[in-house]
C-alpha cells in the first residue's frame, strides 16, 4: 500500500509545479476561458505569464502558511510534457472538505490522460489528506468534463442558474462533489 | 420606504468601520451558537485586533455594512456582498445577527430585501448567491421569503458534534426579485 506511487501513472505523473519552467504554455491555456476560470477565478481573461507565477507563488505561500492549498502540474509520464495543473484548496480540515480543480490545457490531451490524472489527484484527497469530500466546479457547457467526473465518482449537488456567461448567454454552474465512501465504492466498481 | 436606498422597515445599513466596529463583532463571538450559524470556521472568540486586522485586509473585495435597529439605532448584525468587481455579474451575499436578542423578529429578513435591491436595483448584478447550513432553519425561511430558490445541496460538507451536515446553495435572478417584488407587493394589498 505505502509502496504505491501517489504521483505516478501509468500516462500521467503529478510532479511539483514549476513556474519558471511552465508559466508561458499555461498563458498561452488561459486564452482558453475553461482553463483561465481554474488558474484565476478573479480573471475571466487570459493571464500574463508573470500574473501565472505570481498566482502559483500565493499557492505555495498557502501551502507553507496554512496547509490549505496543494498545487501539482500534470506531466505526461513518457515525455515529460506539461499536459496542465490541478489542485486541492480551500481545505477546511476540521470538517474534511476541500475544493479540487483540475484542467487539462494541452490541446492533445487524451481521454487517459485526463482520467488517470483526475484518479491521482482524487486518490491523494481522500488516501493521503485524509479528505471526507471534494466539491468540483463546472460549467454546464462542459460535458467532457462531467464525463470524466462521473467515471471517477463525482455525482452533481448543485445547479447554480445562470452563473456563467460565455458567448452572449447565461449557463448553469455545476458543483460536482465526491464523499470519501463514493470513492471506495467506485474504486470496488 | 425612504428614499434612502440603505434604509428598510426595521433596519439601516451602514457601512463598516473595522476600527469601530470591531468591538462588536468581539461582543457577538462569544456566543458560540451564533458563530456556528455564521461561519464554518471553528467557533471562536476573536479578540478586536485580530477582527480589525482581517476585515481591513479583506475590505477591498465585499461591500460590507453595519446592520443597525432603526428603532433604537443599535448595532444588531453585519451583512456582505463579496466578490463583487467590474463586470461580474453574480456575487456572493453573507450575513449575521449577532444581537440575539432580535432574532426571529423580521430584522434579518429586512436586511436582505434591502442589501437584494442595492445589488440588483444599484449594483445591477445578474444573480446573487448564498450558502447556508442545513441546521439553520430559521435563516432558510428568511431567505426564501426574500425570493431565494434552493438550488441543491453539498453532502456532509459540515462537520461539527461529530455529526455531518449538508451545506444547502440558495439563489436569486435579477429577474426573479423583480417578479417577487410584485408579488409581494400584491400580498400586501
Amino acid at each position: 500500500m505505502i509502496a504505491q506511487s501517489l504521483f505516478v501513472g501509468e500516462y500521467t505523473r503529478l510532479a511539483p509545479i514549476d513556474p519558471d519552467r511552465d508559466a508561458a504554455a499555461e498563458s498561452t491555456w488561459t486564452h482558453n476561458p475553461d482553463y483561465a476560470r481554474r488558474i484565476s477565478r478573479q480573471n475571466y481573461r487570459p493571464l500574463a505569464v508573470f500574473e501565472i507565477k505570481k498566482i502559483y507563488g500565493d499557492m505555495l505561500k498557502r501551502l507553507d502558511e496554512y496547509a490549505a492549498c496543494y498545487p501539482f502540474a500534470i506531466r505526461r509520464r513518457a515525455d515529460d510534457v506539461l499536459l496542465g495543473s490541478c489542485r486541492i484548496e480551500n481545505i477546511q480540515w476540521s470538517h474534511g472538505n476541500a475544493l479540487l480543480s483540475h484542467y487539462l490545457g494541452h490541446p492533445g490531451a487524451k481521454v487517459e490522460e485526463w482520467l488517470e490524472s483526475l484518479q491521482l489527484i482524487t486518490a491523494y484527497a481522500f488516501g493521503e489528506l485524509g479528505l471526507n469530500r471534494l466539491t468540483f466546479l463546472i460549467c454546464e457547457n462542459e460535458k467532457e468534463l462531467a464525463g470524466y467526473l462521473g467515471k471517477v465518482g463525482f455525482i452533481p449537488e448543485v445547479r447554480q442558474r445562470e452563473m456563467h456567461y460565455r458567448d452572449g448567454q447565461y449557463f448553469d454552474g455545476i458543483r460536482y462533489g465526491i464523499l470519501y465512501q463514493d470513492w471506495i465504492a467506485a474504486r470496488r466498481d | 420606504m425612504s428614499n434612502n436606498i440603505f434604509c428598510g422597515e426595521l433596519v439601516r445599513l451602514e457601512i463598516l468601520d473595522p476600527e469601530r466596529d470591531a468591538v462588536f463583532f468581539h461582543q457577538w463571538a462569544h456566543d458560540s451558537e451564533y458563530l456556528r450559524l455564521l461561519d464554518s470556521n471553528p467557533a471562536f472568540p476573536w479578540p478586536p485586533k485580530l477582527t480589525k486586522d482581517f476585515l481591513e485586509k479583506n475590505f477591498d473585495q465585499m461591500h460590507a455594512f453595519l446592520i443597525r435597529a432603526l428603532v433604537d439605532d443599535r448595532a444588531i448584525g453585519m451583512v456582505n456582498l463579496n466578490d463583487v468587481s467590474p463586470g461580474s455579474f453574480n456575487c456572493w451575499v453573507g450575513i449575521g445577527i449577532g444581537e440575539r436578542s432580535v432574532w426571529g423578529q423580521g430584522y434579518g429578513t429586512d436586511t436582505m430585501r434591502v442589501i437584494l435591491r442595492y445589488a440588483f436595483n444599484e449594483l445591477n448584478l445578474h444573480r446573487v448567491t448564498l450558502d447556508v447550513f442545513e441546521y439553520n432553519e430559521r435563516a432558510i425561511r428568511s431567505y426564501e421569503k426574500c425570493g431565494f430558490k434552493v438550488e441543491g445541496r453539498e453532502r456532509q460538507w459540515l462537520r461539527r458534534d461529530g455529526k455531518y451536515h449538508d451545506l444547502i446553495f440558495m439563489g436569486i435572478l435579477q429577474e426573479e426579485w423583480r417578479k417577487h417584488q410584485l408579488n409581494v407587493g400584491v400580498k400586501a394589498k
